[in-house]
């Protein structure tokens, strides 16, 4: 049984573990976004991104359902960014948005301008979700899932064709850089905007950026590295969030250097390996199965699969229980009450 | 060691190296030499391959360095295949099988489909690449047009699996499955949900993938 005031003891233990102090039980994230929130209540997921009554009617579902630990926020899927560079929106088959890529030649990437926040793609609608969000929910509720921005690996991979990027690293490394840095000052107006709008944030500045994993320890350190400074730079002061769905053993030191501190991992990354590579740099947020375990698994293999992952990873803080990624549609409530409660057990 | 062996030899550096540029020069000299098609792509390009792949088994070589050894591949396909199909040597291009190959319904990441393609083409393997989000009915559309023998099936996202699944329904359902081997392959895969789908085989990578395909066709 979950305490009434969970939410609140749950955010000072996550202070205390991120800042790798050992709070008296671990904390526990629950990391949902689109699927998880239009499936739970029962919204097709196209409405869900472009009716932000909607959208937010779905998120407050879910909060109010799970203890008020999921955030409340303008849940832009992957579009935001590479929409207000200029690609075209349009909807796959699981209903999410999609930009498909348009720089077909590298000299497309001249032509690229930093997108106005007001003007470009899906950043108005997403700014407007915001405002919409703020002044519909009670006082007590924060919106704010931190200044959350696509990186600028995924951006580039995503309008240049992830294929393509990753050969212009090695073909044509000028080309990259320059993408990589239209991309980059896109983030920063983005979360600039935000700001803007949001105010405040508890949790920072969150860069999500899965396409990172596919490059060279070298070429991270010498593309991308830079550019996570940067853009943590702009807010000095905030947290400095991540989430990187891909294996990402081979750049975690890297990472630690340009600066991340949570990290939110994917579930096949040894999490006790990782903790030996970065020491108390980097407090890691997962890394249960969302789909084996959290979704698929019965009440027991979840409390087991959480018991160990605490076991191993939550002496000296440093460790958030979630998922290796985002809670998929469709999973079963009380396997992640099983998860949630578990934080509690002996 | 012989001239022909030296060249080849010299072909495989330069595509573990991912130099593009060498390895089309090497490929051409031994498409010069008389060097022929079979022995470049098996002792020159595939056992180049097998060396990346062991590279990247080994946590030494990167995704994007797979990616660009397939660049680099495709590149010496594209400079040896019209020399040699041109030229007196053509009945030696051996085809060793047709596999029809996409990203399966909802799931648009092509990385590990592209790479598995260009290591598959590289082992005498005719692909066709069906691309991203390819629907059940256009997979099975396809292989009963190209008569292929293997139908291969990639995804990244876990949200994607039962796509995997309805594909490889509607091929039992056309009839066709007691014809076509099914290989499966992509992150949230594992060899037992491989055999839970109904697969013949799953690709751990994309190399894996490649020789698995040679595998069911029973050409090692």
């Amino acid at each position: 049984m979950v305490r009434k005031d969970f939410a609140k003891i749950n955010r000072e233990r996550m202070l205390k573990a991120i800042d790798h102090e050992e709070p008296d039980r671990p904390p526990v994230a629950l990391m949902v976004n689109a699927p998880f929130f239009a499936g739970y209540a029962g919204i097709p997921i196209k409405e869900y991104y472009t009716n932000p009554r909607k959208m937010l009617r779905a998120q407050l579902i879910v909060r109010e359902r799970f203890y008020n630990l999921t955030p409340i926020w303008a849940d832009g899927g992957v579009a935001v960014e590479p929409s207000a560079l200029g690609g075209e929106v349009y909807w796959d088959t699981a209903g999410n948005p999609q930009v498909k890529p348009f720089i077909t030649d590298l000299e497309d990437i001249d032509r690229l301008e930093v997108p106005d926040p007001s003007r470009d793609g899906w950043m108005p609608k997403q700014l407007e979700t915001y405002e919409f969000m703020i002044r519909n929910v009670e006082r007590d509720i924060r919106v704010d899932f931190g200044y959350l921005v696509i990186g600028p690996t995924t951006v580039a991979g995503m309008i240049r064709g992830m294929s393509k990027f990753l050969i212009d690293l090695f073909k044509n490394p000028e080309a990259a850089r320059k993408l990589l840095r239209v991309c980059t000052d896109t983030a920063k107006v983005w979360v600039k905007a935000q700001e803007g709008v949001v105010g405040e944030t508890d949790y920072g500045v969150f860069i999500a950026d899965d396409a990172a994993s596919f490059l060279t320890p070298k070429q991270f350190e010498e593309f991308v590295s830079p550019l996570y400074k940067e853009l943590y730079g702009i807010f000095p002061d905030y947290r400095r969030w991540y989430h990187n769905d891909m294996k990402s053993t081979h750049i975690l030191k890297p990472l630690a250097d340009a600066g991340v501190e949570v990290f939110h991992i994917a579930y096949d990354v040894d999490l006790p390996a990782a903790k030996e590579i970065v020491g108390d740099k980097i407090c890691f947020v997962g890394n249960v199965p969302p789909l084996e375990v959290l979704k698929e698994g019965t009440l027991e293999t979840v409390r087991e699969a959480c018991a160990t992952l605490i076991r191993k990873m939550a002496d000296g803080g440093g460790f958030v229980l979630s998922t290796g990624g985002f809670i998929n549609a469709g999973t079963p409530a009380e396997n992640i009450d099983a998860m949630v409660e578990s934080v509690e057990a002996e | 060691m012989d001239q022909s062996n030296f060249m080849l030899e010299n072909l495989r550096k330069h595509i573990v190296e991912l130099d593009a540029e060498e390895s089309r020069r090497a490929a051409r000299e031994a498409v010069d030499a008389g060097i022929d098609v079979e022995s470049i792509l098996s002792k020159g390009v595939g056992l180049a391959l097998e060396e990346v792949s062991r590279r990247y088994d080994r946590g030494e070589y990167f995704l994007s360095e797979l990616v660009m050894a397939g660049e680099v591949v495709n590149e010496v396909l594209t400079e040896v295949l019209p020399r040699i199909k041109k030229g007196e040597n053509e009945a030696a291009v051996i085809e060793k099988g047709t596999v029809v190959i996409g990203t399966v319904q909802g799931d648009l990441h092509d990385i590990g489909k592209n790479i598995v393609s260009t290591f598959m083409s590289a082992l005498g393997l005719s692909v066709i690449d069906l691309g991203v989000d390819v629907p059940p009915e256009r997979f099975v559309e396809e292989v009963r047009r190209s008569r292929a023998q293997i139908m291969g099936l990639s995804c990244l996202l876990t949200t994607t699996l039962p796509a995997m699944k309805r594909t490889i329904e509607a091929l039992q359902e056309s009839g066709l499955r007691p014809t076509v081997k099914i290989i499966v392959g992509g992150r949230p895969v594992t060899e037992t949900l491989a055999r839970e789908l109904g697969a013949d085989a799953y690709g751990h990578d994309a190399p894996d993938g490649a020789r698995k395909a040679l595998k069911l066709l029973g050409r090692e």
